[in-house]
Formats: C-alpha cells, structure tokens, sequence
C-alpha cells in the first residue's frame, strides 16, 4: 500500500499518455487515413475494435496468472491485482464484441453472425463476468481467490484454443477481419493508427487498475481487520 | 468520410468513449464510497476515545 501510495503520480502520468495517443489514434483512423478502396469506411472501426480485442486479451491473461500465483503461493497482492484488473477486462471485451457487431451490422445485415472471432469475444466477456460474479458472490475474499484461480487457469486455456480457432478459421465475408489492408501505402497507416489506440488502451489500463488495486486493497483491509487502524489517508 | 458506414463508425467510437468514461466514473465513486466509510469511522473512534483525539475533519472536540 505504501508503494502504491508512493507512485501516485504514476496515474495522472497514464492517464495523460493514454489521452494523447488516443487522440492521435483518433487522428489517423479517422482522418489521416486514407480510404480503403475494398471496405470503404467501414474499416475504421478496425482501429478500435482490433485493439480492443488485444486488451481483453491480454488482461485476461493477467487475470489468470495473477490470480493463480495469489492462490498457489499465497500473495495477496496479486489476488488483488486479479481482482482489479477483471472489470477493465471485462469493458474491454464488451467493447470489442460491440464494435464487432457494428462492424458486420451494415454488410451482413444481422448484429450477430456466428463468426470465429465474435464467438471468441463472447466467450470473453462470459469469462470476465463468471469471475467477476465469483468476487461478488462469496464474501470470504480467500474463497473467491481460490475459485477465481481455477476459473480463469482454465479460462486461459479457452482463450488459447480460441485463439488457434481463430487463427485457423477463414473469416466470414463481411465479419471483422484482422487482417492489414492490400494496399501498401494504407499499411502504414494502419499500423500507426493500431499501435497509437492500442498504446491508449494500454496505459488508460494500467492507470486504471492501479487505481483500482488501491480500492480493493482498502475494502479488503475493511473486511478482513476492520478494528485495525484505518488506511493512511492520501 | 462520406458513405452509409458513417453511422456506424462514429456509433463505435463513441460507444467506446462512454465506456470508458462510465468506467472512470464508477471506479471514482468506488474509491469516494471506501474513503468515506473510513473518515465516518475515524470520526466515530474518536468519539468513543472521549473527544481528546483530533477529528478528521477538525480540531479536538474540546477545542470546539
């Protein structure tokens, strides 16, 4: 807690990074880059739904290990880092499968389409929530860990045979493909534009879930010893 | 941009956007429901303690 108090200005250093790339993000997906002569403008919502689905991802991950290392050695730091980092997670991956339903809405006429990679994004979300709901539902805070270790370890190996069905599955046409435009000069800016939005999401995360790691380390310390002196104030 | 997809591009950015925005929000309210839980209960020790500790909020309750 006192390192996490002592880095407090780690979180308005994120937060300001993540604005100004997000607006550089913005920028080129919306107005620098060039128009795709095969997808029109639909594409542009690659720019926010690819990274998107990068975070979820990679936070799911996070979520596994940190809760599995908090089970199996006894950390509670990272049982709480689990916690915090579920719920942006969780956003994340709504986020991606909504873009993605928007994204194949005007081509294929329907919001769903049972695509390889709008199923993975849902089985995403269903991760997310099925841990989240484990934090909410027990109230012993070791309970939930333990179960919140096994739930996302063997989540994590759904992720990862999802992530090889995507890989292996040919896109339906009209669904959201991940892949770089043919032409070559708008490469350029689709790799910019992808790494800018996706250095966004990267540090807005990270500021977040520091913040929120601090928040559920004192509602934890409420729970567990609430005769113990209270937190230092900031 | 121009085109019928215009609608649908903005729709996702700016869905995004107010997710994000929720979300900073909520984690805000969050951390200001925990820290007043705390400060009510600071209050609260130091009135059992007999009013010789400094309140959170003022001066000791025999200075008042």
């Amino acid at each position: 807690m006192g390192a996490l108090a002592s880095a407090g200005w780690v979180i308005p250093c994120l937060g300001l990074a993540a604005i100004a790339s997000g607006a550089l993000g913005v920028y080129i997906a919306l107005v620098a880059s060039p128009l795709d002569p095969h997808r029109g403008d639909l594409y542009r919502i690659m720019y926010i739904h690819v990274p998107a689905t990068w975070m979820a991802i990679l936070l799911y991950f996070v979520v596994a290990l940190s809760a599995g290392g908090g089970a199996l050695l006894g950390a509670r730091f990272a049982s709480t880092l689990a916690q915090a980092t579920a719920p942006t997670g969780a956003m994340f991956a709504f986020m991606a499968l909504w873009t993605g339903s928007m994204w194949s809405k005007p081509i294929s006429g329907a919001w769903w389409v049972w695509d390889a990679r709008l199923v993975a994004d849902l089985v995403l979300l269903l991760l997310y929530v099925v841990a989240i709901g484990a934090y909410s539902a027990l109230e012993d805070p070791r309970r939930a860990d333990c179960s919140v270790a096994w739930i996302s370890l063997a989540g994590a190996v759904i992720v990862l045979a999802l992530l090889f069905a995507v890989a292996l599955y040919p896109a339906i046409p009209g669904t959201p493909a991940h892949a770089l435009p043919a032409v070559s000069s708008l490469r350029h800016w689709t790799v910019a534009g992808l790494c800018a939005v996706g250095a966004c999401f990267g540090c807005y995360s990270a500021a977040v879930i520091l913040k929120r790691v601090h928040v559920v380390a004192l509602e934890r310390r409420r729970e567990s010893d609430w005769s113990a002196p209270p937190a230092a104030k900031q | 941009m121009s085109g019928e997809f215009t609608l649908y591009v903005w729709g996702a950015y700016l869905m995004g956007l107010v997710m994000i925005v929720t979300e900073v929000v909520l984690l805000k309210l969050r951390e200001l429901a925990i820290r007043g839980q705390y400060d009510g209960r600071r209050d609260a020790s130091a009135q059992i303690a007999g009013g010789d500790e400094t309140s959170a909020h003022g001066p000791p309750a025999a200075d008042r």
